[in-house]
């Protein structure tokens, strides 16, 4: 028992190797990055907490509340919200279990294409994808109304404007989390666990609900609840569905006090409160079904999990997943890139109508594009680049050394996991729109929220690939004579290189599409990407946000598969 | 053990706590140049922690280090030399060969951080010590190219460019096929013999440690259970802990009954009345454990004429080659017995059995249950 005892012990202490005096240039270089994260993080969320409990003569105050809770149109942002995030919850949950497993488990045909379902949203954003299920699903002139019309029918077939499409089109794009973490669990899975359960007299469908589902339900419950989350902090979808029918979800509401003349800064940080603590509620019970997981699964061998046949039924399974595969990509992509070649919107095809008009004047012709292609390219490369150097050292720091702080230091680089993007933007607001540094009406707000919003991500690549670079592989270079910046610089950053490509991949990508943050921060001159489409699509200006929004799902797909190349190439030994 | 001169590597009181635990607890113990020893024990005894506490990865909470007089760590004055300034060679678990460098940047790589020397002479360098452990022409390879074996050989190597003071090893041939690892052995001895610098090499693996040192130190729960040449623990240890973790031992339950000469005591146990030896201070009438080795027990179909000989109903027999395993019954007590003598007795019948007074250990640990070593 002792001798377990030091013998755990010893093994957690051993990941971790150097050690600290006041003298030593790490220590102060922990404090300078503990720091940093303190200013962008915990700052503002100080700020934002302390606004909704000042009234407008600056005294202490339930003014913001009151009003966030009483007043009909806030409460009914409250309630949807949390319909839709639940909603959007559930739909995500049941299908990408379905099909992950589908993909994993049975016999179905075609489960290389299904498998494509995870890639979905590096493709797509839900936002794009809200405006392209505009144009299928609008009552009056979305195609699929139209067509239905065509076939002889008075009213339209849907109304993407409602609650129900939000749901719908948010649990298609957040999906694939599900999909994937439900898939991982079941891969992993040990099958003699099921084969005991075979063994045992059970039948098939006794196993699969006595067994499997319980076994993976962790990670089923985990990645709903992690939809649950990104839907309530979802801003675009709601925003473009949600308006014209007048439906009202937090995100919205917080945007929309911003707008008003003089703001409602109190009652917009109210709100921003309600919903931080609604997505810190989600993430604390996802963390809780992430620690139960231990006992699902893993054994470690590359064990072949027993695939049920499905029979006949298997056709039917792959229509469902291309069912799939058909609303969440097929569909609305033609559909954008057809919009994009047309100089009119209707489900009556001819020749004349198509064009390059759309492209040439978004591309040359409005002035804003060109500004933001740049501003959303700088972004992109350059905070990246930065974020991705910044988490690599979070990682190192956290990980390879015993400096105090570092504890503080793990938890702050994932604390803003729990900050929805316009949440992080109303508090970034606050802190830099009054001197001294005034950064409001800079590209280097954006930097900012962008860099802390993403993080996370960051430093999870990062940290991942740290975790797999043996500490003994440090250590050896120490014992060589080298002090720990030559141990850095030509050991540990080597090793580490494919995280930080994956990751820089990851946050290039996200930081060049990043909109519910955007939205409170730009300014004038500092518009991206993401921003342009929202305007233009208040302007009902579709084609051209089609040939936008059609430059962006192509450039993505690129990247995806440059990213996919690099990590084979890594894969691959050197020499 | 700390007196004498100050050359080689010396570690005393050595102690190292985690939290709550103390995983190294008063170690001491010297290395003089050229010495090969060997720190053995099972996993989480505070082998491997001693070892890296001399590598300066772990920072001691009490003790001194010191090499050819120097501390490298001394926790009364707060002494610690960092590892990169210690000039200590040392063989990783892992080998701990950088996947991106090629074998020429992995072993050139201590002279390369140095910063002094040309380009071409750490190639002139390298490629000597490639020579030396066996690896002539492999030089341009990258690590994934080569084998465990090769591999190891590239960390040794590495371990012997920078002229190292002390040579540490942390079980470096445990991941390494039986054949290659008997290999290995020799060659790591013979390569430390010709450098004349202390060498600590930490195994969980008792014949290796008995194969490659000059000394053993038996280490269990932080402390040394027992220190010496590897021929004097396997004759005489101290503890059960010691006579179970090295070889195999019976383990048999006996009363003292009178002392004879040269610390050898009459005692009564379940084999009869007969002598055994054991050092230390013990009383007629108090209970102790006996360790017997397996292949110290004499065999045979017929009493022995000459010494005290015990009957035992023969329960199993096992073929191995060059010798046979036999389980023998004698009242409650079993005992496994090794034996290479023809013996014609088939099971369930009797057969005789004898030990030796000095084969026949009197050991610490306590008198629990005495099974045979499984």
């Amino acid at each position: 028992m002792a001798q377990a005892r030091i013998a755990a012990a010893a093994g957690t202490q051993r990941q971790r190797v150097r050690h600290w005096s006041l003298g030593d240039p790490l220590l102060w270089l922990q404090i300078a990055v503990v720091l940093l994260l303190c200013v962008l993080i915990v700052y503002p969320a100080a700020i934002l907490l302390k606004r909704s409990f000042v009234a407008d003569d600056g005294t202490f105050s339930w003014v913001w509340y009151l009003q966030a809770y009483t007043n009909e149109r806030n409460l009914w942002a409250i309630i949807n919200t949390v319909i839709v995030a639940t909603g959007a919850a559930a739909l995500a949950a049941v299908s990408g279990t379905l099909l992950a497993w589908a993909v994993v488990r049975t016999d179905m045909p075609g489960r290389r294409l299904v498998e494509m379902a995870s890639i979905v949203p590096f493709i797509s954003t839900s936002f794009i994808g809200a405006l392209a299920w505009i144009l299928l699903g609008s009552p009056e002139t979305g195609l699929i109304n139209q067509l239905w019309r065509f076939l002889g029918n008075e009213d339209a077939l849907i109304n993407i404007f409602s609650l129900e499409g939000i749901i719908f089109v948010i649990a298609l794009y957040e999906m694939p989390f599900v999909f994937l973490l439900v898939g991982g669990a079941l891969r992993s899975m040990d099958p003699a666990l099921e084969e005991a359960s075979l063994a045992s007299g059970a039948g098939l469908w006794r196993t699969t609900t006595r067994v499997t589902l319980p076994l993976v339900l962790p990670a089923i419950l985990a990645s709903s609840l992690l939809v649950f989350v990104l839907a309530a902090e979802q801003f675009g979808v709601p925003a473009v569905l949600g308006t014209p029918a007048r439906i009202r979800v937090l995100t919205t509401s917080i945007v929309a006090t911003n707008t008003f003349y003089p703001p409602q800064r109190g009652l917009g940080a109210a709100l921003c409160v309600t919903l931080l603590v609604i997505a810190l509620v989600g993430l604390w019970l996802q963390r809780r079904m992430l620690a139960g997981r231990s006992f699902t699964t893993v054994g470690g061998k590359g064990s072949q999990p027993r695939r049920v046949a499905l029979g006949p039924f298997r056709w039917v399974m792959l229509g469902i997943c291309c069912l799939y595969l058909l609303l969440a990509v097929v569909l609305p992509f033609s559909t954008i890139f057809l919009s994009s070649i047309r100089t009119l919107w209707t489900a009556d095809f001819r020749w004349e109508q198509f064009t390059l008009a759309n492209y040439h004047w978004i591309l040359f012709e409005y002035p804003t594009t060109v500004r933001a292609i740049r501003n959303s390219l700088f972004l992109a490369v350059v905070g990246a680049t930065v974020t991705i150097l910044l988490c690599a050292l979070i990682s190192f720091l956290s990980l390879r050394t015993r400096l105090p702080g570092r504890n503080a230091l793990d938890y702050l680089s994932m604390l803003p996991l729990g900050f929805p993007g316009v949440v992080l933007a109303y508090g970034l607001l606050q802190v830099w729109i009054n001197p001294p540094l005034v950064l409001y009406g800079t590209v280097w707000i954006l930097f900012i929220a962008y860099l802390t919003r993403y993080l996370p991500i960051g430093v999870r690549a990062t940290s991942a690939t740290l975790v797999q670079i043996h500490q003994e592989l440090e250590e050896s270079s120490l014992s060589c004579g080298a002090n720990w910046f030559q141990t850095f610089r030509r050991v540990t950053l080597p090793l580490l290189k494919p995280g930080v490509i994956a990751g820089w991949i990851l946050l290039f990508i996200a930081f060049s599409r990043e909109l519910s943050a955007s939205i409170l921060l730009y300014s004038p001159g500092n518009e991206v990407l993401s921003v342009v489409l929202y305007d233009l699509q208040q302007n009902g200006q579709f084609r051209e946000i089609s040939a936008l929004a059609f430059i962006q799902i192509a450039a993505s797909i690129v990247l995806v598969l440059v990213a996919k190349w690099i990590s084979r190439l890594d894969r691959t030994p050197e020499g | 053990m700390t007196e004498g001169g100050s050359e080689g590597l010396v570690v005393q009181r050595l102690v190292k706590r985690f939290g709550a635990v103390t995983a190294v607890d008063d170690v001491s113990f010297r290395v003089a140049s050229g010495e090969f020893i060997s720190l053995l024990g099972p996993s989480g005894c505070g082998k491997t922690t001693t070892l890296r506490c001399i590598a300066g990865f772990e920072r001691a909470d009490g003790g001194r280090i010191s090499i050819d007089g120097a501390a490298v760590t001394d926790a009364a004055t707060g002494l610690f030399v960092p590892p990169n300034k210690r000039n200590f060679g040392m063989v990783f678990q892992s080998y701990a060969i950088w996947p991106h460098m090629t074998v020429l940047d992995n072993v050139g790589y201590p002279l390369q951080v140095q910063g002094k020397y040309p380009r071409r002479a750490i190639r002139e360098q390298v490629l000597e010590k490639l020579a030396t452990v066996g690896l002539t022409g492999l030089e341009q390879r990258y690590p994934t190219q080569l084998s465990g074996g090769q591999q190891q050989r590239v960390a040794v190597a590495r371990a012997l460019i920078m002229e190292p003071k002390v040579l540490l090893f942390d079980e470096p041939l445990s991941n390494l096929d039986a054949k290659l690892r008997e290999r290995m052995r020799f060659e790591l001895v013979e390569i430390q013999g010709k450098l004349g610098i202390p060498a600590v090499y930490v195994t969980h693996d008792q014949a290796e440690a008995m194969v490659m040192s000059s000394r053993v130190i038996v280490m269990e729960g932080g402390r040394i259970a027992q220190e010496g040449v590897p021929e004097h623990i396997y004759a005489h240890p101290k503890s059960r802990f010691v006579a179970d973790f090295i070889g195999l031992s019976n383990f048999v339950r006996a009363e003292l009954c009178d002392r004879g000469a040269n610390g050898t005591w009459l005692v009564q146990s379940p084999l009869g009345r007969h002598w055994c030896s054991g050092e230390g201070a013990h009383r007629p009438g108090e209970a102790v454990l006996l360790a017997i080795r397996p292949e110290r027990i004499s065999l045979a179909s017929e009493p022995f004429v000459e010494g005290a000989s015990f009957a035992a109903e023969l329960q199993s027999r096992y073929f191995l080659g060059p010798y046979s395993e036999y389980f023998l019954r004698v009242g409650e007590q079993v005992l496994r017995a090794q034996s290479n003598a023809p013996l014609s007795v088939a099971i369930g019948e009797r057969l005789y059995g004898r030990i030796r007074p000095e084969h026949c250990q009197i050991v610490a640990g306590g008198a629990e249950a005495a099974e045979p070593d499984g």
